[in-house]
Order: C-alpha cells, then structure tokens, then sequence
C-alpha cells in the first residue's frame, strides 16, 4: 500500500464524515470488543498467562540474534531454506528469483501483514504474476484495490452490499444478498487457484527456535489450502515472531484467539515441520523461510521503545481504542493502525513522517488494558511525541498551547481561570473546535461550587 | 482427575458449541450403522477415506460401498507423485472426508492430526464434510497434556510435516461479521468417538 501517514488529519476527517463507515466501525469494534472481554472473563488464568507472554517476550528480545541462529539451525534441520532480509527490497527480490528461476505465473497468498509492509502485491504484479489474496476479508479488499484496514478484519469497513456489488462488476457473478452466497462465490473461485499455482506465501504466527516449527494461526482454511498445494511454500516473518520453545507456544497460543476475536482456539492452527514428505500425499516440495529486519534491529536497538516489537498482531488494541474506533484503520495511511500502528510508525517511517499519528490517542490506556502482551502503548505514545516534539515536529501553536497549558496546570488561579477561557474560546470560534462536541452549561467548577458550598 | 467419559462429554459440549456434530459408537456394528446413515444423508457422494493402519483395519471400503457412492481410489504407489500429476482435480471434487484423529484436547474441542498418520493434508481440508473418528483413549484434558507427547516424538519430526490442530468447521465473519461456516475448508464437521 501507499505510504499516506502524511495526511493523517485530512484522512481522519474525511473518515469522522463518513456514515456508513461510522456504522460499520461501531458495529464491529462493540462487537469484537466483546467477545474478547467475555473470553477473558471465563478464563482467569489469563490475566498470569498475558505477565508470563510479556516475560517471555522480553527474554527474546534480549537475546534475539541467539534465537534466530537457534531458529536457523532447526529450520535448516527440517529441510526448510532459509533467507535473511535486511529489508523489504531483499524480501521482494528473493521471492522474485524463485518465481522467475521456477517460471511460476500464479501465486496464492494466505493472509500477512508482513508482505502487506513489504509491498509485495504490487512488486509480483508488475512482473506480471498472477497474486490472489485468499482470505476472504484480503480477497475482498484485493477486488476494491483497498488496503486491508484492521489486522484480523481487513474488510471491516466494507458493507455486504458493497461487496455484493465489488462481485458482480469484477468477477462477473450474479448479485448475491446474504454473507453466505458471497462467501461461496470466494470459496469456489479461489479453489482452482490452489490447485494451480505455483507458489504459495504466507505469513508466520509463531517460530520457535528450539525445533524449527512454523506456526500459522487462522479460521478459513486458505493459510492451509495456500501452504499444502503449492509446490513451493515461502513464509514471510518478521525476525521478532521467534520464541524459544514449544513451552512458550502454549502460553501464546491460549491467549491469541482469544485476544483476537474471543474464541478459544481459532480454528486451524498448523504447526509446519517442513515440506512435504515422500509418504504423504501433499506439502509443498520447497519450504523457505524469509526472516525480515526491516527496520526492527533498529527499533531494537532502542531500549525505551524495545516493548513495540512484543506484538502478536491480534488487533486487540485497534477495536479497543476510541480513535480508531471513529477514524477506522485507512486514516492512519499505513499497513498497522491503531494504538500499535501509532506505535510503529514513527520508528520504521521515521518521526516526522508520522509525526500526527502518535498525537492521535487519547492516552486512556484501554489499549494496554487490553494487549495479551502488555505493551504498555500509552507509555510508548507518550515518548514518541516527546521525541517528535524534541525534533521540530510541532508547530508554533502547538509548542505555545503546550506553554500556556503548562503553566495554567502548575498555578491554582491558572487552573481554575482556563476552563472559564476555553468556553469563551469555543463560544467565539466555534470553527477550530471539533463539531459534535456539546458545550455544557456551566464548567465542572461552577457546578462542584454549587453542589458543595462549603 | 476426569474419567475418559467425563473428558469425553466435556469434548462433546465444546464440538457442539463450536457447530461440530458429536456422535458415540460403542461397538463396530453401531458404527457402520451411523457412518452409513451419516452418508445416506448426501444424494450420491463422492467419498476419500484415509488409509491409516486402524482405519484400513475397519475395512470401511466393504462396508460403506453402495451403488450410488463413489470412493475415490488412489494409486497405493507413488501415491505423492500420482495426486500431484493427474488426481489433484479428481482429488478436489471429494465432497467427505473420513479420517482419523491422532488426540482431541477436551477443554477447547480441538482435533489434533499429524500427518504422518493421515498420510498428508488434504482429507481433512479439501472436501465440504470432513468425518472424523476419534477413539475414546485418544482424548487429552488439554493442550498442556499434549505438548509433553509432542515432545517425546524426537523433536516432533516423526509426526510428520504437519500437525494440524481442527478446533471447528471452517469458519469466517469478514462480511459484516455474519458468521459463515465452510469459509474454504469443510463446511461440517462430524466426530464420531469410538468406544469399542
């Protein structure tokens, strides 16, 4: 996708006027939200289990580069390739070869962040490969010429009569009204492609170091139909998904589902040992394993901002939070929104870049209240717009509204004079202050003053 | 500590919230009854068993034959080598799947497959109903009981290239959250404990 964290303002805005995407986003943030909150609730080793995951995490971190060789060595064990990218150049490139070297036309690919952050779509398309994106939410958003706008709901901002009509014009299928039609629509016009292609990518849940297992974590059976049919499978990875060992897996793989949409389990989880063997009917011939920098040695290298790399990618931040929860995953112009999109931002793109998207939370916290890992992302937040602030990011009037600000908060007549100033402000100017925001009759002074005279 | 019965009906509480359905046979007879009025349910249907040594040894190929279901035979040779050559179309219009499972974890209704024993992937994932048989010994408490068995299989690699965990048909909600079942996998799903 296109790079626009720039015009991360004009993108929110557009997105506040946006009814039917106000609607979808209330509908399925209220909604998922919920289902996590009930699987937590009967679930109370959890609470243990997401303190054990950041430990965890942590460790790996700190020790990363033994655990990628460890991950290597084992992998290597399996039978499975494996690559190294510096960056998504590399990444691009690598795949490519083994298209070109294979003379491969048609690639099918399982749901994945990480070749959205490579731009892999466009970089096979303009080689004149033939890419499906197979999950059904990916398909979708492929047909739209989109980009997928929430992690685990790539097609949350889209109705079903808009995707009943995105079938009709690009596949040429009758108009279907009902979610089970079009769903049947996708099945059978992506089965013939696994069968077909020559290629097979996907992205990676889980490695771990100590025996080489590749862990992908999914609900339709196209990370399953993508990695068994094809003669090559390539799996995309950013080099912190490695954990050490099966113990660790079973910590993570009980609280992702339920982080990500409140089940359990999710339906299939395949732990991946290699390619295919002579004994069994299916697998790929070729297994490769891409291990992506990217950027996160960089990040790794920070220790204050080290905690942004713990992330599962479940989305759980993204339906919490009450901007995305009105702005949706598109404002923020880049592949991960939200609180952890925000987080993530500044230090691959660089500060200024994304310099809006960090200011673009309300600091409640709900997001690391909600984080199976315990990033503590207001924390993160709150350092990026110092480090923003500290480069030049702000304006004039931002840098003497935080002034002003400053020293009202440290003075008992500033704090109570401010608010009687704001009101005044707002009653003139009404222009610069958001809409939809009603002004109240008196300030909370004036009406605590009034209910406790003494 | 659960008796296997008590694991047994807490699995069938978890399959039936998940939409799975859940049947008991306990003697061979009651199973061959119920598998072929599970499969009298599909007009005329295209079947693929899988050849694991205690399925193969229920001789299900005598026993289900009818003249209006099709079993798709494979070449017992080079089967590999066959499927990906000629049969994967053939292979692809199997409307049932029957197979085994390797354990199933009672606390969140997972079927677990190697596929070693199953003898690859596809059984499990390509046709609209997959029907799973699940003898009654093969059931863990939970995940917790199963990775210390993984474990003991020399790094996993005799299990062979894939273990597939099955928690429910195949599922999506990406349209408007409407939950659809037989997203790209099996549609239905059947476990048949076997307490014989």
């Amino acid at each position: 996708m296109k790079t626009k964290t720039e015009q991360f303002k004009t993108l929110a805005e557009k997105a506040l006027g946006n009814e039917a995407l106000q609607e979808a986003l209330a509908r399925a943030c209220g909604h998922i939200g919920r289902m996590r909150s009930n699987a937590f609730q009967n679930f109370p080793e959890g609470e243990t289990l997401r303190d054990q995951a950041h430990r965890i995490k942590t460790g790996v971190m700190d020790n990363l580069e033994v655990y990628l060789q460890r991950l290597e060595t084992s992998a290597r064990r399996l039978g499975i390739k494996v690559h190294r990218s510096p960056d998504a150049a590399d990444a691009r490139q690598y795949i490519l070869g083994l298209i070109r070297s294979r003379n491969i036309s048609l690639v099918v690919k399982g749901k994945s962040m990480t070749t959205e952050e490579i731009g892999l779509n466009p970089e096979l398309i303009k080689n004149q490969v033939e890419v499906w994106e197979t999950d059904l939410g990916e398909f979708i958003v492929q047909l739209a010429e989109e980009s997928p706008s929430h992690i685990i709901a790539p097609a949350i901002h889209k109705s079903q009569k808009e995707i009943a009509e995105l079938f009709a014009k690009k596949l040429g299928v009758p108009w279907h009204d009902n979610a089970e039609d079009l769903t049947m629509v996708a099945r059978k016009f992506l089965r013939e492609k696994y069968f077909r292609a020559g290629m097979g990518i996907s992205g990676i849940n889980f490695a771990v170091a100590e025996n080489g297992t590749l862990v992908i974590v999914e609900n339709e059976g196209n990370g399953r139909l993508s990695t068994t049919f094809p003669p090559i499978h390539v799996a995309v990875m950013g080099i912190e998904k490695v954990i050490p060992g099966m113990k660790d897996l079973a910590v993570f793989l009980k609280i992702l589902a339920r982080s990500a949409t409140g089940q359990k389990f999710s339906t299939y989880m395949s732990f991946l040992q290699g390619p295919g063997r002579t004994d069994e009917d299916d697998g790929p011939e070729e297994l490769h394993l891409i291990l992506l920098d990217n950027g996160r040695s960089k990040i790794l290298a920070d220790p204050e901002l080290k905690p942004s790399l713990y992330c599962l990618r479940c989305g759980a931040c993204l339906t919490a939070c009450p901007v995305y929860r009105r702005i949706g995953g598109h404002a923020y112009g880049w592949v991960y929104s939200g609180p952890i999109g925000a987080t993530l931002a500044p230090q691959y793109l660089g500060l200024l870049r994304a310099k809006d998207l960090p200011m673009a939370s309300t600091l409640c916290g709900t997001c690391a209240s909600v984080c199976p890992v315990r990033i503590p992302l207001p924390d993160l937040l709150l350092k990026l717009r110092q480090r923003i602030q500290e480069q030049g990011g702000m304006t004039y009037y931002e840098k003497a509204f935080i002034k002003v600000w400053s020293v009202a908060q440290n003075h008992p007549s500033g704090y109570r004079v401010l608010p009687v100033l704001a009101r005044k402000g707002m009653k003139l100017f009404p222009g610069l202050f958001p809409k939809g925001i009603p002004l109240s009759e008196e300030t909370f002074h004036q009406w605590w003053h009034d209910e406790n005279p003494d | 500590m659960k008796t296997r019965i008590e694991l047994l009906e807490q699995l069938e509480e978890e399959l039936t919230a998940l939409r799975c359905r859940a049947y008991r046979a306990y003697s061979k007879e009651e199973f061959l009854s119920l598998l072929n009025s599970l499969l009298d349910t599909f007009p005329s249907p295209k079947i693929a068993l899988e050849n694991r040594p205690w399925i193969q040894s229920l001789d299900l190929d005598a026993h289900i034959m009818k003249e209006n279901r099709h079993l798709l035979h494979l070449p017992s040779k080079e089967r590999r080598k066959a499927l990906r050559e000629n049969n994967w179309e053939a292979a692809h219009t199997v409307q049932i799947g029957i197979g085994g499972a390797d354990y199933a974890l009672a606390d969140t209704g997972t079927l677990v497959l190697f596929s070693s024993s199953s003898g690859g992937r596809w059984i499990s994932l390509t046709p609209t109903v997959h029907i799973c048989l699940l003898p009654i010994e093969r059931i863990l408490p939970s995940l917790d009981d199963l990775f210390p068995l993984l474990a003991q299989e020399e790094n996993g690699t005799a299990l062979g290239s894939a273990i597939t965990f099955i928690t429910g048909p195949s599922r999506t909600a990406d349209i408007e959250l409407t939950l659809v079942m037989g997203a790209h996998g099996p549609k239905e799903l059947h476990v048949i404990t076997l307490l014989f």
